[in-house]
């Protein structure tokens, strides 16, 4: 049963992968790819790292948020809860504030920086926690959210400060788009992906019993502090990444995890490819609308990622187990 | 097996537990009662390494209690929490799945699990969801858990909690099995003594009485009942029945 989802699931992704990149404004023949004419300019250099990179944005971001949602045992948490988010959007804003135009190869100063304060967020939260001996989650995600508030505020404010060209700049990347689109970005995000999805496979036991509650899993044997550390960390890794590329892209983390979810069951061994599979197909399919609907202008993925999530949000909260 | 020396526990200003010397041997069945606040629950969390940050000595099995990997503690002690509330769509087949981590010695396919379904009457709720059981169900299966862990000491912490007399005699009568077949070690928290009557334990069980933080009597249940008037500070009923004189 669950086997033959899984199969769905990636046979789906697969036909999504090639097929999507045909579609767009325009639309792309199979003879065009094979020509030297500009739609497969567009094709190649385009259309295909887009599909490529809305996927894998999509599956880490599902990812990150199945892992938050597992360590702390609560289907409505989010690495956005704890303020990753913000933090990497701190960082590309102060980036864009203070005008830096340095780069790293493809990196430039925006992504750097988001990625540099997402990483410094979360030592920042693991120190404080250490030094104030807050171990119990809850109090962990109190911290995290009034972080997140912190960092917020000084991104309005920063808005603020700025003339209309770059304040119009910051709201654009707030809300999260498809902006860096190459190879190379589709590249550094499947190594990211690489590196940590075989570390979650690894601890797939021990975050079946951290979603039971820490108490549960404590019980069990799990080296429950350490365990969700690691966990906060790649989750960050994974979201801070998508982050600085794309900006904050809502509620993929929440809604897909929970879909599978329910679905599939909570197992991490077959959650854990669920989500990421999902969550690809879902932001890839979300992209080409955003796309598309209001062609030739372009909106946001991050506003139709919104919207979808929010209602997903009030149907979670409203419905009755 | 546990063996526990001018035990001391602080939670921030506040003494929870003050000088507690507690020795658990193979086979006892120790009941722990005290009126609430009085570091019950702390003491069952400490002995079964669920709660750090004491002073004074805990050995199990003659080492240290932090000398044990938090994996090894959870092979050779069970340990109950109070009821939990679950939010993940577990099945109660995946849920014991799920619990067996720490049991290295056992085939996940082979009778353990079977073995466990059967003796906790859960057969016929294999394939429902976790959330969906009743307070009694969830106990028994939390119990369950316990179990098929394969440990040689079980600590519950109020076990009975929120079940009724049909579920209190089974739950106990589980416990009787858990005891006089499977030589299990068994220390529980409890709220009612009564509870005690349903099981073929009863002459056999210590108790340990905690009062204002430090212990009050430890012993057994024979030189313990006639002392829980005053402790529980309420009157009680005697009933003779033969030789056996209840106390309600």
């Amino acid at each position: 049963m669950k086997k033959s989802k899984l199969i769905t699931l990636f046979l789906g992704s697969i036909i999504l992968l090639i097929i999507l990149p045909f579609f767009g404004q325009q639309l792309v023949s199979i003879s065009d790819v094979f020509s030297q004419n500009e739609l497969q300019y567009v094709f190649v250099h385009y259309r295909l790292p887009r599909v490529i990179i809305s996927f894998l944005a999509g599956a880490m971001l599902a990812l990150g948020g199945l892992l938050f949602q597992s360590i702390f045992a609560n289907v409505l948490a989010t690495p956005y809860t704890l303020g990753i988010s913000s933090a990497a959007s701190l960082g590309a804003i102060l980036a864009i504030y203070l005008n830096l135009s340095f780069s790293l190869g493809i990196v430039d100063s925006p992504v750097l920086l988001a990625v540099l304060f997402s990483m410094i967020f979360v030592i920042i939260l693991y120190l404080i926690s250490r030094q104030q001996k807050i171990f119990e989650t809850s109090k962990i995600l109190l911290l995290g959210i009034a972080l997140n508030f912190l960092c917020t505020s000084i991104v309005l404010y920063l808005q603020f400060r700025l003339d209309y060209l770059n304040s119009f700049k910051i709201m654009h990347w707030l809300v999260g788009s498809m902006q860096n689109i190459s190879y190379e970005v589709a590249l550094l995000m499947l190594v990211v992906a690489i590196i940590c999805l075989p570390f979650i496979f690894l601890k797939r036991q021990e975050l079946d019993l951290l979603s039971l509650g820490e108490e549960f899993a404590l019980s069990k044997g799990v080296e429950v502090k350490q365990v969700q550390w690691l966990f906060i960390i790649i989750s960050s890794l994974l979201v801070g990444t998508v982050t600085a590329f794309l900006g904050p892209i809502a509620f993929v983390g929440l809604i897909i995890p929970n879909i599978a979810r329910m679905w599939l069951g909570a197992k991490h061994s077959v959650l854990i490819i669920a989500s990421f599979l999902l969550g690809g197909m879902m932001l890839s399919l979300a992209d080409l609308f955003s796309r598309v609907v209001f062609a030739p202008v372009e909106m946001p993925v991050g506003i139709f990622t919104a919207f979808l999530g929010a209602l997903f949000f009030l149907y979670m909260v409203l419905q009755k187990k | 097996m546990i063996s526990i020396q001018n035990l001391f526990f602080r939670y921030g200003h506040k003494n929870i537990l003050q000088d507690i010397n507690l020795q658990i041997n193979k086979c006892d069945f120790w009941a722990i009662f005290g009126a609430n606040g009085t570091g019950k629950t702390t003491l069952l969390k400490l002995m079964a390494k669920q709660l750090e940050g004491y002073s004074g000595t805990i050995l199990l099995n003659d080492k240290k209690l932090n000398d044990y990997k938090q994996k090894e503690i959870a092979s050779i002690i069970g340990y109950m929490p109070q009821k939990i509330l679950f939010s993940m769509p577990y099945t109660v087949r995946e849920f014991l799945e799920i619990s067996m981590y720490s049991n290295t010695h056992i085939n996940k396919e082979t009778n353990a699990y079977q073995e466990t379904l059967q003796l906790f009457k859960l057969q016929k709720f294999e394939n429902n969801l976790i959330y969906q059981l009743s307070g009694g169900e969830l106990q028994r299966l939390l119990l369950a858990s316990v179990y098929i862990q394969e440990t040689e000491i079980i600590c519950l912490d109020e076990p009975l909690n929120f079940l009724d007399p049909a579920f209190t005699q089974l739950t106990m009568s589980i416990l009787d099995t858990l005891y006089f077949e499977k030589q299990k070690t068994i220390v529980m928290v409890m709220q009612h003594w009564q509870s005690l009557y349903f099981s073929k334990i009863f002459s056999q069980v210590k108790v340990l009485m905690l009062k204002d933080n430090k212990i009050y009597f430890s012993g057994a249940i024979k030189e313990a009942l006639p002392m829980f008037e005053d402790y529980f500070e309420v009157k009680l009923n005697k009933i003779k029945d033969g030789n056996t004189q209840y106390l309600l």
